[in-house]
């Protein structure tokens, strides 16, 4: 077995398409979701406003309102004010140097150019302080607290969809990247499949005519995918996290597991998916890739609230699909602290490799075809 | 000698059509059985069947004296296939390819060494042992293929049209290569569509068309089946209507074509025909540049019990 197993190393390793769709592929197109949607990431996130504070009489007078500022600014990097004169805040301003300033007289004014969050947040936080700073002159308020109600109100009303999410938005694409790359890994299963039946190949008729079982056979060809499609997985794995800096999580060993588990699905189903028909590896391989995409995009690697969408629409679609499975389960890792979903997930992936492999069975028991 | 394979009563049908029908022969050992018939004639049929590839209708098929079934692991241990298609890997070399599959059948790494080495030399590889497949001639892959099916020196050999599309040094050197496997004591089953091929090869024939045996025995014996005695080919020019005329009422002929430069007889069993045209030729002053005579060919054979040529 062992002669075997070490060709068969060799003539994977060599076979150029394979390692091409299994790990080159998913690098690739790593790499472009790292340059394309990284921007997206970018501008999602919150940026520190710049306002300006005319510094007047009237400012240095009000601490707690100074204090305010300055808390928003150190503490929460909300603001990043400039503390000028009455002319240089309205030249800052002119020049889009700023998005707003703000002028303390009887009342505390905002200064702004045009509409958008930055200055409805300049607004908010003088809106607030009118209503709860004020009493910080009037009863012992903490001017902690009067920061913090501020920024409950700010957290309540404007950060909830950015700021406050742990969840970086473009993380989908790379969970359901690795989900796309194990199913894959489905090009070793389909040849392992040729290489071993006869009515597909003649070098599989040729093995069989030899005094090895073709189960032998298929089991080594089956163990060699594994060896490779996994090796390469946690390559593509080292390259998101160390290379792109995509954020897995720190579960390291889950996350081992989960790659071996959708090695193990992926080439499962190329096993099946080479069983089912008796056109060219070439036709075979298009249908793995096509299933694949298609269930990819079903999880998400096109349309980030594409899961969602399937999860709520058709539950059954989200729940039988391995690249749906993996990425729920990656996604687990990174953003729960228990391991529950990641559990349900994984199991869910070996029973759909387990379904994949017990039909394979039946379709294999054949010794003998009607014509090869 | 025994008898190696036996098979009874073979019947396959492929849907609607019967591929094999109600084949039965024996292959004594150390003999070359050639199985000739035009394409779908059902030999490589017969071939998967017997090797228990293929499902069959009814029928028993015995080699070595046991019943062959996909099981038989120790009847396939004496079994060497050269498939009419070149099954190799086109990411190993020439060596790793024969190394790969006399594998399959020979544990040992020195003995399984000796074994490739010795089939490179048969099919004179050497060259090109560190070749891949795809930097290979035509020629030199239907080698290649057939190193891959024999080198792990097999009892029985099943050549199923190894020469199919091969130039011609690269097909002297195959069909010199397996008479040497013979000669080391390989019985071998060799199919063809080719009759001069199985002329110089085989031992006996067995010619099939339409899954059936039509007729069988050495070549000598299947020419004489035939009521054609010889063929001549005469290269004579101007040929008028009446010498034409005089040549279809000699005796024994059964067809004279002439196409204004070249004359073609054929001649039915007889004595004396050659010598009774020279004179006629003489007689009536006809002057010829060339002038030839053949013996029948297993297509003529072939073509006097089924109507067609055999390359139909």
């Amino acid at each position: 077995m062992s002669h075997i197993f070490i060709n068969q190393f060799k003539i994977c390793l060599k076979k150029k398409s394979l390692i091409f769709w299994t790990l080159i592929f998913p690098i690739a197109l790593g790499t472009f979701f790292n340059l394309a949607f990284s921007n997206i990431d970018e501008s999602e996130k919150f940026k520190t406003i710049d306002i300006a504070v005319v510094n007047n009489e009237k400012f240095n007078e009000n601490e707690s309102f100074k204090e305010l500022i300055r808390a928003l600014s150190t503490d929460e990097e909300i603001f990043n004010p400039q503390y000028v004169n009455l002319e240089e805040a309205k030249s800052l301003l002119d020049n889009n140097k700023i998005k707003g300033y703000i002028l303390l007289e009887e009342k505390i004014k905002v200064f702004v150019k045009e509409n958008g969050l930055s200055q409805t947040i300049i607004k908010s936080v003088v809106d607030n302080f009118y209503q709860v700073g004020s009493a910080v002159n009037h009863i012992i308020l903490d001017k902690q607290n009067l920061k913090n109600l501020v920024m409950e109100d700010l957290n309540r009303n404007y950060f909830k969809d950015v700021s406050n999410e742990k969840v970086s938005s473009i993380v989908t694409y790379f969970y359901t990247l690795i989900g796309m790359a194990c199913l894959y890994g489905g090009v070793f299963g389909i040849k392992a499949v040729i290489d071993s039946e006869s009515n597909l190949s003649k070098k599989a008729a040729r093995v069989n005519v030899s005094p090895v079982h073709k189960f032998k056979l298929l089991l080594v060809s089956l163990v060699v995918a594994l060896i490779i499609q996994f090796t390469e997985n946690l390559i593509l794995l080292g390259y998101l996290i160390n290379i792109l800096k995509i954020d897995f999580g720190n579960q390291t060993l889950p996350l081992i597991i989960l790659a071996g588990a959708g090695s193990f699905a992926g080439i499962s189903m190329g096993v099946l998916i080479g069983l089912s028909n008796k056109k060219s590896e070439d036709t075979k391989v298009g249908i793995l890739m096509s299933v694949t995409m298609a269930l990819s995009f079903l999880a998400g690697m096109m349309i980030k609230n594409m899961r969602e969408l399937v999860d709520k629409n058709i539950p059954i679609l989200g729940q039988i699909n391995p690249v749906s499975m993996i990425t729920k389960a990656l996604y687990s890792l990174y953003y729960y602290d228990d391991l529950n979903i990641y559990f349900q997930n994984l199991f869910s992936l070996i029973i759909f490799t387990f379904v994949m492999i017990t039909i394979s069975y039946i379709i294999l028991r054949r010794k003998k075809y009607d014509s090869i | 000698m025994n008898n190696i394979i036996e098979v009874k009563k073979l019947n396959k049908k492929y849907k609607n059509l019967q591929a094999v029908k109600d084949l039965s022969f024996t292959v004594k050992e150390k003999e070359i059985l050639g199985l000739l018939g035009p394409n779908g004639s059902g030999k490589t049929t017969t071939i998967n069947c017997i090797l228990s590839l293929l499902n069959f209708d009814s029928g028993e098929i015995k080699i070595l004296g046991e019943k062959m079934t996909p099981e038989a692991y120790d009847i396939k241990r004496q079994i060497g296939v050269v498939f009419q298609d070149v099954a190799v890997f086109d990411e190993l070399t020439v060596y790793e390819n024969i190394n790969y599959f006399c594998g399959l059948y020979i544990k040992d790494k020195e003995e399984r060494r000796k074994y490739v080495e010795e089939a490179i030399d048969l099919v004179r590889l050497n060259e090109f042992k560190d070749f891949p497949p795809k930097k290979l001639s035509g020629g030199l892959l239907r080698r290649l293929n057939i190193a891959c099916g024999i080198a792990h020196k097999p009892k029985i050999i099943f050549l199923d049209e190894p020469t199919v599309a091969v130039d011609p040094q690269s097909r002297n050197n195959i069909l010199e290569g397996i008479k040497k496997l013979n000669q080391d004591g390989a019985t071998i089953i060799y199919t063809t569509h080719y009759m001069e091929e199985v002329e110089i090869l085989c031992d006996r024939i067995i010619i099939l068309d339409k899954g059936e045996i039509i007729a069988s025995g050495t070549a000598k014996e299947l020419k004489e089946l035939t009521n054609i005695e010889e063929k001549v080919t005469v290269e004579v020019d101007d040929l008028s209507i009446d010498i034409i005329n005089e040549l279809n009422k000699f005796k024994n002929i059964d067809e004279v074509i002439y196409d204004g430069h070249i004359l073609y007889i054929t001649f039915k069993k007889g004595k004396d025909n050659l010598l009774n045209l020279i004179e006629f030729m003489k007689d009536n002053k006809i002057k010829y540049n060339k002038f030839f005579s053949e013996l029948p060919t297993l297509n003529d054979v072939f073509l006097e019990l089924t109507g067609k040529e055999l390359r139909d």
